[in-house]
This record gives C-alpha cells, structure tokens and sequence, in this order.
C-alpha cells in the first residue's frame, strides 16, 4: 500500500526540515546582539568553569591553571550586569531563556549579578593562594552561586 | 532453492512477521526519538530526562525480548555471521540453508544491533550526563565526577548525530526496498503480517504473559536506575570498607 508508505516518508521529512529551521530572525537587532552577547559569554564562563572542576579532580592539579580560568571567569562574571539591556527579554521574540523577572525586578537581577562577582572575586584570590582544598571547597561556593542565580533568573531547564 | 511459482500465485503465503511487542517498541522509538531531538534543543531537560527514562525502559524491555521473546525478535534467530551478510548480499535472498526466511535480513540484523547499541550508549551517557549547577542533570550523575560528566555530556550530543544518520539510513533502505524491489516493509511493521510468493514457516509467537514478564523486569530497573538507586549500594559499599 504505497500510501502508507507516502504518509510516513512525509512524516520523516517534515521531521527533518524542522531540524534544519531553526531560528530566522533579523540579524543584528539590538535585541539580538544583547542575547547573543550574553551567552557567549556565559559558555566561556562555563568553559572556564568546567576547566577547573575538572582540573580540581586530577591527582596532581596543575595550580596555575586555577589562576588563569579564575581570572577569564571573573572577567566574564563582571559583564554579566551589562548584558541584559532592556527589551533583550522574552518579550523581543528571539529565543532565550532569560525570565522577565530581570527586568521586572532589575535591583534583585543587579544584587544577584554583584554577588556573583563578589564570589568570583573571592575566588581568584583563593586560586592565587595555591591551596588546593581551599579551591575545591571554592569551586563548590562558584557553582552554588551560578546555580542560585539560574533558579531565579533562567528559565527552568 | 524453493520451487518456481506463477505469477498468479504471488503474494499467498501470509503470515505474521513482526509480533506485538516488536510493533509497539519501533513506533514508540519513533515517536520517542523526535520527542527527545527537541526537548534537548529547546533546553526542556526536566522532560527530556523523562522522555529518555521512558527510552531506557523500551531499550531493556527490547533487549529482554531480544532474549526471551518470538523468533523474529530473537537475536539468536536473525544476528548471523559475516558469511550470512555476504551471501545475502551477493543473492539478495534472505534464506537459512537455503529455505526463505523471513524477519531480518542478515544486513538488517547489523542494523538493529547497532541501532539498539547507539541507542543504549546514548541513554547511558544521558544518565550521568550534565552539570548540578547548569540545568538539570541525568539520574545517575552523582555517582560520576564532573570530567566525566562533562565527556559524557560532549558523548551524549555527538551520539545523536550518529543516531541521525543510522535512521536516515534507515529510511532510505526502507526507501530502496519499496522504490526498487516493490517490498513495503512499513505494512509488515504496523500490521504485523507479510504476504510472501514462497512457503515460509511462520515464526514462534512468544506469550502475553511472556511479554509482561519482560515488561515487568525493564520498568522494575528503569525505575531503580532512573531514581538513582544504585548510590544506595555504592554508600554501602563505602561504609563496609570502612
């Protein structure tokens, strides 16, 4: 019965064009510039995030890499404020996981921004330090805070 | 080789191919696969992880039938040698010492051998995939550390690429085989039966009550695996060596 088989090798190709359709937005709006920015940034803080848990499981860790990723991070966490310019919210259409609520309660969004940089500041120093428990409990503090912000501010995954 | 039929005898041995459970578990990865493309990419992990419980529980159900189920779902009946795969490919006949055979072709068999291992690889790789602190994470992350969470995660998105390709390969050798050999292999798939031009012996039907067995083995360790249940024996592990 050939139209079964017409049925479902339309089904299959709808399903395949959609994998190649995703966004098709106007490139460069202000809004989307914001968003894209933002999580640029926010994959290089994971990058730098996830070099030093991994670093931190090795036998011997390598103490100066703490250092360097330490220091990208903070780099990256003090941006994070600046990101999110108004109308780059859900609101403009473009993906992002952004929740309104950053902009419906912009001093909460720049408390919690500030507190990441806090932490992250405190880490550098730690990093400098040398003292690898002292990173590793550090790292858990970093990730806490990531954490606490995403719950409030991101989209639940 | 089988006796010669006329023309106006084609397509009179009818008998059943595929059972039930074979039928519910490919359309329900059917369903599942695409399910679980776009809750990963639209960053719906809580239901992703869902949806991939629910896979694992296909997967083990599918092995077990794969182990206790009809013939045509044995991987003893239809997994064969390198042999087999070049004499079916050289003939284009899928026989057994010469008799017509039906179910899996011995190329097939290569197929769902790999589709089965890709697929399993990649729940595997789900259940201790992800970050704590980004989102969610797989059931069993916690007994990993964060490296090999993280390769775990890169494993994870590079398996779904080769899946893709493995049924895209699929579809085009349904493709090939309806467009050239005028063989519908989807009928067989929804209805359970084919139409053969030979006498073929009709494969053994595992029970119901076989199936739920099975059935009843995958849901009782996709829930244990799923609630994250093996740390249990890990802290006892740990506190017995103390």
């Amino acid at each position: 019965m050939p139209t079964s088989r017409i049925v479902l090798s339309a089904i299959f190709c709808v399903g395949l064009a959609a994998c190649g359709a995703e966004t098709a937005q106007a490139p460069g709006s202000p809004a989307e510039q914001a968003i894209t920015a933002r999580q640029a940034n926010f994959e290089a803080i994971k990058e730098a995030n996830d070099a030093m848990k991994a670093e931190a499981e090795a036998e011997a860790p390598d103490l100066a890499l703490f250092q360097a990723e330490a220091a990208t991070l903070l780099g990256h966490v003090e941006d994070i404020g600046k990101l999110f310019p108004e109308g780059s919210g859900p609101e403009a259409g473009i993906e992002t996981e952004a929740l309104a609520v950053i902009w419906e309660n912009p001093t909460e969004f720049a408390k919690a921004a500030e507190r990441m940089t806090e932490v992250a500041g405190q880490f550098l120093t730690i990093a400098r330090g040398g003292d690898i428990d002292e990173i590793r409990a550090g790292l858990g503090e970093l990730g806490e805070t990531c954490r606490a912000c995403h719950q409030q501010f991101r989209q639940k995954r | 080789m089988t006796e010669k039929f006329p023309a106006i005898a084609r397509e009179t041995f009818r008998t059943v191919v595929w059972d039930i459970p074979v039928r519910i578990v490919h359309w329900c990865l059917v369903l599942l696969l695409p399910a679980l493309w776009w809750t990963a990419e639209n960053n719906y992990l809580s239901w992703h992880i869902r949806i991939g419980e629910v896979l694992l529980g296909l997967l083990l159900f599918r092995v077990l039938w794969g182990l206790f189920g009809s013939s045509t779902a044995r991987f003893t009946t239809f997994v064969r040698g390198p042999r087999a795969i070049l004499e079916f490919l050289r003939s284009g006949r899928n026989e057994i010492s010469g008799h017509p055979s039906i179910g899996h072709t011995p190329l097939g068999a290569l197929s769902v051998v790999a589709m089965l291992s890709l697929l399993l690889s990649q729940v595997a790789t789900g259940l201790i995939a992800g970050d704590p602190d980004d989102g969610a994470t797989g059931p069993l992350n916690h007994l990993v550390g964060y490296a090999t969470a993280m390769t775990a995660t890169d494993w994870h998105e590079i398996g779904f690429n080769i899946i893709l390709g493995l049924v895209i390969l699929h579809v085009v050798a349904i493709g090939f085989y309806f467009v050239r050999k005028g063989n519908n292999l989807v009928k067989p798939m929804i209805t359970g039966h084919k139409s053969f031009s030979v006498p073929v012996s009709a494969p053994q039907i595992a029970s119901a009550t076989r199936a739920i067995i099975c059935a009843g083995a995958a849901l009782a360790i996709t829930v244990w695996l799923a609630s994250g249940a093996p740390t249990k024996i890990l802290q006892q592990d740990q506190l017995e060596g103390k």
